[in-house]
């Protein structure tokens, strides 16, 4: 077996590990990415890439959010157009008086949580994307909402690491964490130990894996997302489009209750179409299923009915990393020194990827994150339990 | 035109179809890569960046290569679809 | 939505799929055929009418075997894609006009068949560069597609083609077949069953010679070349380890290259469906895992035809046959004379896929020709014909740090277009193998999910009928 070393080794090459990987490096320090099959190949490739602001819950989840999308213009400069970020603007599409009302009462926190965000009538929502159906009454809209590649911000993040000293090691799975003290020591793979005095958990759904390894629980379980592709054409939509259910299920449970689903909706760069998304438990089942992708079709085209014509010439599923207060789990964790969390996303490690890398690096570089790790901590949990 | 006919046991009537708006006889039982092929219309459409002409492949459904709009509708596969009196066939690698 | 239900259902209307229909319906089963295709017969004997080799026992098999299920109470769907399986089995079907169908059987025979495959050269994007099979196809329908033709890839298909070409007054300038003559001489142990064939085949090379064109072995495509359309293809020699040999190269005017490396199984289904693959480059790659009454890891799916093996008309409608009796055999409706017949269809069917052994192996090169071969290939060169992915893009992902097809497909998108990778993920193997140094089929296939053909997504979003 192979012996070797490292300052920091970071689980998992999605867009999680990629971002600490890449703001690690902006720092001096060199870490070891290590993946057990290729970069993206989780949930980070099988996602859309949407770089929302508005689905977000006013406070904390919120803040996190504008401070990720502030660094993303910087991203789109360091990282190159492959990235295909695009300041597209979002717009939050209202099918009823719920949702209307809901919405409302989303805006007006978001504001003055410093969202530029408006409430835009059905008419205006109409000329803005001329698809959208009678349907559809009003809509909010904001120009921070964004569009990026998600596999090409993982790849590119990845590729800038690299350039800064980062390695990868693709193709190895993490089946050992080595502590004493209470404290890491080494990670092991089939082929080789590495001995690290810092493991940061960035396996996404599948982080309570890697987190068992070191004997620490993480409350995360994968929530199935199926998402449709068409077939590429040319511009049809110019922003980024999910739907107010989500957001009024944040404000009344009842609705998310009700089992009515939302949507999302946006054209890549490439042409495609990707329409998402279902939001199940179902275990680590990265399939679709007839029902899950008819599903989204229906969902989606009462409001979009001239898309009705459009080829579907793909659909795929991925792993949301689903955590019980719908936060981050990011951090050190208090029961083993050098184990570090950056996980649970659920459906917004895209958006919040450039926050998440920066925040993780300049706490292992011993710096004061520019926003707190301490409400994101693992230990949240525990406390709320034993509350 | 560069394809001919063949003597052909099997050749069903002549059926009137429209090509890119040009008038063309073609047989009951043949594809539309067929007629295409007939006509000599090699180019069907156009790839990606810089739009490099493009045309059928396989011939049997897989390559996705020989789609072409027949009666307005954009995207069908010229060798699954057989050729009827009256349709419209129109190709985008001119 | 309730599904349509029917006892057993078989996705694939060429020579297994009607054979096996022709056994259960005469057997009274009630069954459903579909087929993406308006005619049945699958792409090798669709237009039986317009075969033309006097060797064809298969051909007019396969015509009786079609008559007689339009006497049976079989519902045929033709014209109807197979969008996607789910455990039940349930299937997911597009016709061509109306409605999804939903349907749920409680047997499936997968008989889906083989494609034909590319490997890629310069060039081989242009229009007029078309499959050996459908210009075979076209011949069959009564369609020459042109006056002067190359024929090229590797394997022995391409011979068949050529003299199917000159049959029918087309000029074969030259045969290019990368294949060496030694590989494709028929070894003495299948010249004993398979005499039929091997004679065809000498009949077919003596019409080809007769009519002035050059036969190359050992001789490949270089590049095919036009502007806007193909005008004339450069071959050249390599030697054995795959390297062309400079000075050997030869222009040829052509309007139509018929091009072919070898055929290649349509697992996709199946392995939708569950099924347990196995690879076997010999046998056309990756395959469908059956016992040897045609059973499948999953159950109640059977595998018939090119699925199981590469191996042609004869092994499909054999295996067809074979999977229907077994499925009455199941079913406590066959008799003594069925068994017997099961027994000797199984020891036939050895035979056959020695056969589909030889006839595939001159199309799969040795790894160190594959390895110079790409080695030598530009930059450029398109792999994914759908979206425009270059070698240079799988060049630079592999180097980036990514070491699997599936990696590089999310790196580069190659294999995420319209054909949904059909054409070019075999392609992406055998590159990534060749620049890698790893073994074909040292990766699995890419996953595969609905829609297996594209639907649109008022249909998907529709009700079924």
């Amino acid at each position: 077996m192979n012996e070797t070393a490292a300052d920091v080794a970071i689980v998992g090459a999605g867009v999680i590990g990629a971002a600490i990987a890449f703001y690690l490096t902006r720092r001096g320090i060199r870490p070891l990415v290590i993946e057990k099959e290729d970069p993206a190949a989780g949930s980070s490739g099988a996602c859309d890439g949407l770089v929302f602001l508005q689905s977000k819950k006013p406070g904390l989840h919120l803040e996190l959010a504008i401070e990720s999308r502030r660094r993303f213009e910087e991203l789109a400069q360091v990282l190159g157009p492959e990235i295909e970020f695009r300041p597209s603007g979002g717009l939050c599409l209202i099918e009823n008086e719920d949702e209307l009302a809901a919405l409302g009462r989303s805006i007006a926190a978001q504001r003055a949580g410093g969202l530029p965000v408006e409430l835009i009538a059905g008419e205006e929502v109409r000329r803005l994307e001329p698809l959208v159906s009678e349907r559809i009454l009003a809509a909010g809209f904001s120009p921070l909402d964004a569009q990026v590649n998600p596999y090409a911000l993982t790849f590119a993040l990845l590729r800038a690491a690299r350039a800064g000293g980062a390695r990868l090691l693709g193709g190895e799975p993490v089946v050992g964490i080595e502590t004493a003290a209470g404290r890491v020591r080494a990670v092991r793979t089939p082929r080789r130990r590495i001995a690290v005095p810092i493991v940061v958990n960035a396996a996404g759904a599948h982080a309570p894996e890697i987190g068992r390894l070191a004997g620490v629980e993480v409350p995360i379980t994968p929530r199935r997302g199926q998402l449709l592709v068409t077939a590429a054409r040319p511009p049809l939509l110019r922003h980024g489009l999910i739907s107010a259910r989500y957001i009024a299920a944040k404000f009344n449970p009842e609705l998310a209750r009700s089992g009515e689903m939302g949507f999302s909706l946006e054209q890549a760069e490439s042409g495609n179409l990707l329409i998402g998304s279902t939001r199940e438990f179902a275990g680590y089942d990265r399939r679709t299923s007839f029902e899950g992708i008819r599903a989204v079709a229906r969902r989606v085209l009462p409001v979009f009915p001239a898309l009705a014509s459009l080829p579907v010439i793909r659909t795929f599923a991925g792993l949301r990393p689903y955590t019980p207060d719908g936060l981050p789990i990011l951090g050190p964790v208090a029961s083993m020194e050098g184990f570090l969390m950056a996980a649970g996303h659920e459906g917004d490690g895209i958006a919040l990827s450039a926050i998440t890398g920066e925040m993780l690096a300049a706490h292992i570089a011993g710096d004061s994150p520019r926003f707190p790790l301490e409400p994101f901590r693992l230990e949240r949990f525990s406390t709320a339990e034993a509350a | 035109m560069s394809g001919r006919r063949l003597p052909y046991p099997a050749r069903g009537a002549p059926v009137a179809i429209r090509l890119n708006g040009r008038p063309v006889t073609a047989f009951a039982g043949e594809t539309v890569f067929a007629v295409l092929c007939h006509e000599g219309v090699f180019a069907l459409r156009r790839g990606g960046p810089g739009r490099p002409p493009r045309g059928a492949l396989c011939g049997m459904g897989v390559c996705q290569e020989c789609r072409v709009t027949i009666d307005g509708t954009p995207d069908r596969r010229a060798c699954m679809t057989l050729v009827a009196e009256g349709m419209e066939i129109e190709t985008d690698g001119r | 939505m309730a599904a349509e239900r029917f006892e057993i259902a078989i996705a694939g209307g060429g020579p297994a799929g009607i054979a096996c229909a022709a056994v259960l319906a005469q057997a009274g089963v009630p069954g459903l055929l579909i087929d993406e295709h308006p005619r049945l017969g699958g792409p090798g004997l669709r237009d039986a009418a317009g075969a033309f080799s006097p060797f064809a026992p298969a051909w007019a098999r396969t015509v009786r075997a079609i008559r007689s299920l339009k006497k049976e109470a079989l519902t045929v769907l033709p014209r109807t894609g197979l969008i996607g399986i789910e455990p039940g089995p349930r299937l997911l079907l597009a016709p061509e006009e109306g409605g999804l169908r939903e349907i749920a059987c409680r047997r499936l025979v997968i008989a889906t068949g083989a494609r034909e495959r590319f490997l890629p050269f310069p060039g081989w994007t242009l229009p007029g560069v078309i499959a050996t099979g459908a210009v075979q196809m076209l011949l069959k329908q009564g369609i020459l597609p042109a006056a002067d033709f190359v024929v090229g890839g590797a394997g022995p298909f391409l011979l068949a083609v050529a003299a199917d070409i000159v049959r029918r007054g087309g000029r074969v300038r030259a045969l290019a077949n990368e294949s060496r003559l030694a590989d494709l001489l028929p070894p003495p142990g299948l010249l004993a069953g398979q005499g039929v064939k091997i004679l065809d085949g000498l009949l077919r090379t003596l019409r080809v010679l007769v009519s002035g064109t050059r036969i190359a072995h050992g001789t490949r495509l270089l590049e095919a070349r036009g502007a806007g359309r193909l005008q004339a293809v450069v071959t050249a020699r390599v030697d054995k380890s795959g390297r062309h040999l400079p000075g050997t190269e030869r222009v040829v005017p052509a309007a139509l290259l018929a091009m072919g490396f070898g055929f290649t199984a349509n697992i996709e289904p199946a392995q939708l469906a569950g099924c347990p693959l196995f690879f076997e480059d010999t046998l056309g790659g990756w395959l469908v895992q059956t016992d040897e009454s045609l059973r499948t890891g999953v159950e109640g799916i059977y595998a018939a035809g090119e699925v199981t093996g590469v191996g042609g008309a004869e092994k499909s409608l054999l295996e067809g046959r074979l999977a229907g009796l077994a499925i009455l055999e199941e079913m406590g409706r066959l008799d003594a004379a069925g068994r017997g017949e099961i027994t000797r269809l199984q020891r036939k069917r050895k035979a056959l896929l020695s056969f589909g052994r030889w006839f595939n192996r001159p199309s799969r090169f040795a790894a160190a020709c594959r390895t110079n071969w790409f080695a030598s290939l530009p930059d450029e060169l398109t792999i994914c014909r759908c979206e425009e992915v270059r070698l240079r893009d799988i060049r630079r992902t592999l180097a980036a740090g990514c070491r699997t097809p599936a990696g590089i497909k999310k790196a580069t998108r190659c294999g995420m277009g319209v054909c949904q990778g059909n054409t070019c993920k075999g392609i992406l193997q055998e590159v990534v193998a060749a620049l890698t140094g790893g073994p074909p089929g040292g990766f699995p296939p890419p996953s595969v999910r609905a829609p297996l053909r594209p639907v649109d997504l008022g249909l998907l979003g529709g009700d079924t009928v």
